[in-house]
């Protein structure tokens, strides 16, 4: 059973990371562009994604653990990226933009972790709405 | 091509996440998620290394281990569910702690990781 679990990781890890490298070609980050918005939309997207997700399979035992490992572990975990999120940080500070640096740093924690509640919360409604119907 | 490059890595980086993570885990049941304290500074070192020496590596190499590699094997969502995990069962210090220490040590690691992988060209 590990060994489909990591299987479905890897395949969802595939399609999280294609997802990733395509919204980054439509919307590269350079150094001509003062703020990684790319990044920082992916990891908030993700993390409401995930946030609701979470939620959602919570109590419910009939999403299957490789459903599991495939959308929350595989696609949401590796659509999203923390490396290059510390990265584009480092970038910024290289190019004298310490300022530029903390927002980006404390706008996407705070919409980040925001983001994955305001997910959670949705999750926890529907779920609540189908155990009473 | 590009693109199967990045698949390959993405791939083969998630489930390293995953594979490692299940044996962090057990190994270390804290307070604070360990597991992805961890995974996410090697990833941000190892991303910075790559692109520190990107230039004497071909092009192909870049795209399988930072875009694939790195960016799937570190991971913003779990980090994000965690903290909120971690607001929630009111353990405001684990909470302070886990962002601060994540964001100043992912940093710090991503900038050695450039000096280093420049070092070696």
């Amino acid at each position: 059973m590990m060994k489909i679990v990591g299987i479905a990781v890897a395949v969802g890890g595939m399609i999280g990371a294609l997802l990733r490298y395509g919204i980054s070609l439509i919307h590269p980050f350079d150094s001509t562009m003062s703020f990684p918005y790319t990044t920082l939309f992916i990891n908030v997207i993700g993390a409401a994604f995930l946030g609701w997700f979470t939620a959602r399979i919570g109590c419910k035992q009939s999403l299957s653990p490789y459903w599991r490992a495939f959308i929350g572990t595989g696609i949401t975990g590796a659509f999203t990226t923390y490396s290059t999120f510390a990265l584009e940080t480092v970038q910024l500070i290289q190019m004298n933009l310490l300022l530029t640096a903390v927002v980006y740093q404390v706008l996407t924690i705070v919409l980040g972790i925001g983001a994955a509640a305001a997910g959670y919360r949705c999750g926890m409604q529907n779920r609540s709405w189908e155990e009473q119907t | 091509m590009s693109w199967l490059w990045v698949a390959i890595g993405g791939a083969a980086g998630a489930w390293m996440r995953h594979t490692l993570g299940v044996m962090l885990v057990q190994r270390f049941p804290q307070a604070i998620p360990w597991p992805t304290w961890l995974i996410n500074v090697i990833g941000s070192f190892l991303l910075g290394f790559v692109i520190g020496c990107a230039s004497m590596l071909p092009e192909f190499l870049v795209h399988l281990l930072a875009i694939g590699f790195c960016g799937a094997f570190t991971t913003f969502s779990t980090f994000g569910v965690e903290a909120l995990k971690l607001w929630q069962t009111r353990n405001a210090f684990y909470f302070g702690a886990y962002i601060l220490s994540t964001a100043i040590a992912t940093t710090v690691v991503a900038a050695l990781g450039l000096v280093a992988g420049k070092a070696v060209l």
